[in-house]
Order: structure tokens, then sequence, then C-alpha cells
């Protein structure tokens, strides 16, 4: 299949490698470095969105915004002026439902199809081929493209005909795993002001309810002195936000998830805008004044 | 001491005993009175029933507290009783579903090696998990830490599942993609299905979970550890135990999120 990737940043550039092995793949990106590793496994460089379109029977993007989607798809040069009638838009950045939506219907109206296609997983799972693709949009297009997709991982789910339906449950799993992480950190760092070990706190954790992907995953990742997550911190308050936003817009009323995002806001502040996610941890021990693994720097 | 050779008494009149009773009848453990069993091993049920059963232990026996209770109480308790030569262990079960127990709950301990020696094979007989967390006080801060977290857990998934239904979602469809993702969580595996196939995760009151939380609180409050999320949890569970009806379980939280947002997952 001839298709098309624009965006090869962390996680774009993750997801494209599984593609360019396997279909004519033609690549995007502002950075020259991220597209010169692409050509050097194969692929064709375009100059911009037009002439990528041009090479694509589908064309997949994987940006930070929908706004960088829009500029993508609908600006000078962009992916829209080279589409051929038939085509596909595949959009993997976590962005807005309802811009997503607005973009799939002026594609339709230009004889394009869209599905929105977020993933979610850490980065080694996007590296490994098993990340999770959540798909939405109508069910003859994802039958389509179902193939290229499986490409890059074989978990691949398609949760409704409306576009957009894969970006809004990214956000709701994206608030989860910030809420539940936050609620996590807050009551071990009490656990280790009583003397327990998180070696015990994650038995007792895992051993019940109380489990969730982050005593799952950060936690044994503390204690071995990994790091489990590679996410910028300003960006997983973008998706808290978005997700709290996405609720208040409906009438949902989400305390304990604006609550979180409310202490990723003070994290930002505390720390800048170009701290990562791993750093919370060391916030969350500052906060209560203990650290989760004795010597731990 | 031998758990098998030590006679063993179960103290306490509520729920949690008769859950404790039916399964030691069902792993063929003969339960004895305080009195037969005062040299052996007398699991108390209740915490109001702490004292009582340590005044009537000899030196040789162990009391094994299998309440939520306080950390600082267990290990003032512990001194007492090792004074008099008797073993303590503190083994409160976290569990949302006593009917269920013990496909699921789990026994959180702690206590001195030799006194849980004595006693982990016992509960591990029982068939629930067994998780030694520390020393003695280390069961009920492990207790008080796993139940706000569980809460929060499930209060979060049905914010965030409130919002993703809101927005044209299905909760089967959140359910089935969550759990395979990086938000997935007990909520995710447990309440979104039970919430699809309008089915039950638990039979613990909010009264009592109102109370798991408080007791997290203010053991956070006593350490001086920002638990701001459980208590805002806390809060909100202890304000639905007052508003929902008095046999309201963990379930019933779903409706913090419906009522207050206007909708019913299961319209």
């Amino acid at each position: 299949m001839n298709v098309g990737y624009i965006g090869l940043g962390a996680m774009g550039g993750a997801l494209a490698t599984h593609l360019v092995r396997k279909h004519a793949l033609t690549v995007l990106d502002l950075n020259a470095q991220a597209v010169a590793r692409f050509v050097e496994l194969g692929a064709h460089p375009a100059a911009n969105g037009a002439e990528l379109a041009r090479r694509s029977e589908v064309v997949i993007l994987c940006l930070p915004r929908s706004s960088d989607v829009k500029q993508a798809l609908f600006g000078p040069n962009g992916v829209a002026e080279g589409l051929a009638r038939g085509s596909v838009v595949v959009d993997q950045t976590s962005g807005q439902p309802e811009e997503t939506r607005a973009f799939a219907k002026e594609l339709a109206s230009r004889g394009v199809a869209m599905l929105d296609a977020p993933v979610s997983g850490a980065m080694a799972t996007a590296v490994a081929g098993t990340v999770s693709i959540i798909t939405a949009g109508p069910r003859a297009t994802y039958d389509r493209v179902r193939p290229l997709l499986t490409d890059i991982s074989p978990n691949v789910f398609h949760v409704g005909e409306t576009v957009g339906n894969g970006q809004t449950l990214k956000a709701v799993n994206n608030i989860l795993n910030a809420s539940c992480r936050i609620a996590s950190l807050e009551l071990a760092a009490m656990g280790r002001k009583y003397g327990l070990t998180m070696e015990a706190m994650i038995a007792a954790l895992n051993a019940t309810t109380a489990t969730n992907f982050s005593t799952r995953g950060m936690f044994p990742a503390i204690v071995e002195g990994r790091q489990s997550t590679k996410f910028r911190l300003a960006l997983q308050l973008k998706d808290a936000y978005q997700a709290v936003n996405m609720g208040a817009d409906k009438g949902v009323t989400m305390p304990l998830c604006a609550l979180a995002a409310g202490v990723l806001q003070t994290a930002v502040n505390q720390l800048g805008d170009d701290a990562q996610l791993e750093q919370i941890i060391a916030y969350v021990e500052s906060l209560a004044g203990t650290k989760y693994v004795a010597n731990r720097t | 001491m031998d758990h098998k050779q030590a006679p063993v008494a179960l103290i306490g009149d509520n729920a949690l005993a008769a859950a404790l009773a039916r399964q030691l009848h069902a792993v063929g453990v003969d339960v004895q009175s305080a009195a037969a069993a005062r040299s052996g091993v007398a699991l108390v049920a209740d915490a109001a029933a702490l004292d009582e059963a340590a005044a009537t232990l000899s030196s040789g026996a162990t009391l094994v507290d299998l309440s939520a209770g306080d950390p600082a109480r267990a290990q003032s308790l512990a001194q007492a009783l090792h004074e008099r030569g008797i073993g303590f262990v503190d083994a409160p079960l976290h569990c949302e579903h006593l009917g269920r127990f013990p496909a699921e709950g789990a026994f959180l301990c702690g206590g001195t090696p030799q006194a849980l020696a004595g006693v982990t094979p016992l509960l591990e007989r029982l068939g629930a998990e067994v998780v030694v967390c520390g020393d003695v006080g280390a069961g009920h801060v492990a207790r008080a830490i796993v139940s706000a977290v569980a809460v929060c857990n499930r209060m979060i998934t049905l914010e965030g599942a409130g919002m993703g239904f809101r927005n044209g979602l299905t909760v089967a469809d959140m359910g089935r993609v969550l759990e395979r993702c990086s938000g997935s969580n007990s909520g995710t595996a447990r309440v979104l299905p039970a919430i699809a196939e309008n089915r039950t995760t638990a039979d613990m009151t909010l009264t009592d979970a109102a109370a798991n939380l408080e007791r997290c609180v203010q053991l956070a409050r006593r350490v001086g550890a920002p638990a701001l999320i459980a208590t805002q949890a806390y809060g909100q569970v202890l304000a639905a135990s007052r508003t929902v009806s008095a046999d309201a379980t963990l379930d019933d939280l779903r409706l913090l999120v419906e009522g207050g947002s206007g909708f019913s997952f299961s319209q």
C-alpha cells in the first residue's frame, strides 16, 4: 500500500517504523534528521503535505495537537490539496474530537474518508508493536485500513462509526491514567512515612482492587531504579485539562480528575514546561517530605 | 506456634465474622470458644472486641486483629500483650464483596516474624491472598492505603466514563478498551463491565467505605502526608453515605456522577 506518514516524533516515529519495511512509505516532518532516518530505511521524503498526499492512498498523521493537524491538512501546500477522491486520512493525534469531526466533514466533501486512531501505551509498546490503537469512523473505512493498522500493532479497537470517538476514549484513558497515578503516589508516600516499604505496598495494592497501571508499572520501576515513562509533564497536563473540559462541556462533574489536573499544574509551575512526567515522582515525594526508596535521587 | 495444633477462636458478631466463620468451616478448621482457645489463636473480627479478647488470652497465645484499625492502637496493644507472653498480628481483610470471600479479598498483615509465621499459614488456608506488609501496625496502614486507592480507582473511572458516555461512547466499549490501555485499573476491569451488564461488584456499604477513607485521611494527617485525592474522595463518599439509601454500597457511587451530571449510564 502507498502510505504517507506525517509526524515522526517520539511516538509517530515509533509507529511509522513498523510501516516503512512493509509499505511504500512517504514521510514528512519539520525535523530533517527524523526524515533522514526514515529515508535510510527506504522511505521517500516529501517536500510538503500535498506532495505526500499525491503519493499516498492512506495518509496518517501523528502530531502534538489538532491545530497542527488542521495546518497539515488544510494549510498552504497541505494534504488536502494532494488527496485523490477515495483516499483515507487517519489521525493518530491525541486531538480534540470536535475539531477532528470538522476535519472529517471537510474531507468528506472532497470524497476523502477519515478515521481517528490515537494510541495508548508506553513508548516501549509502540516500539515493540503492541501499543493499543483506538479507532473510530465509518466501518467500511475501518475495514479497509485495518490491515495497515495491524502492521503497527495487533491491538486495534473500533469504538464506533463517529469520527472522534477514538480521541474521546483516549481522553478518558489519559485522565484515568493521570488521576490514578497521582492518587496512588500520594498514598504510597503516606505509607512510606509509616515505614512501609514500596515492595510491601506494591504487593498489597496489586493483590486487591487498589491495582492500577501505575501500581503495576511505575511503582516497581521506582523500586528497581528504572524510568517508566517518557513524556513531557506539560503534555500530560494538556491531556488532563482536555478530558476535564470535555466533561465540563457536557455538564459532567469530575472533581477527583480536576483535582489531579490541579496537582499536575502545580508540578508544571514548579518544575517548568520542559519537565518530564517521570519528575512527578520526586515532586510528590517533596510534597510529602519523604522518599519512596531510601537514597533515591 | 503451629496453627494446625493450636485451637482457634473467632470473636465478633458482624458480617466479617460471619464470612470468616463460613470459610473456616469450609476448610475444616474447628472453631473453639474464646475460653477454649485462650492459649491458641484468637481471630478478632470486631475492633470493639479487641480488649475483651486480649483479656482472655494466656501466655503462648496469639491475637489476630482482622478489623480495620489504627496502627498506633495495634502497637500499644501488641506491646501490652508481649509483656504477657502473647503474640499479636494485625491482619485486616480488604474485601469489597464479603459474599465472594475468599475468591475476592486479601489479608494485609503486620507483626513480628515469629508471630506472622504462626498465623499466616492459617490465613492462607482460608484461601484469600495474604500479604505481609511489615511490623505491627503495617497491616492497618496498608489496608487504609488499599481501601483509599481502591475507592479512588472506582470514582476516577466513573468520572472518566461519565465524560466518555456523555460524549458518545458506550460503557461496554470503554470497559473493553481501557482495560488494555494505560488507564486500566480495578474500575475498568470490574466496575465498567458490571455497569454494562447490570451486575454488582461490592456489598461494602458506603458507610463503611466512608469510615475507611476517614481512617486513611486521619492517618495521612498524622504524618503530614497531603493525600489530596483521597481527602476529596472521602468528602464525596461521606456525603453519598448520608444522602443515598441506608443500604447503599460502593456500586451506588455511580450515582455521584450520574446524579451530579444529570444522566444515567443505563439510558
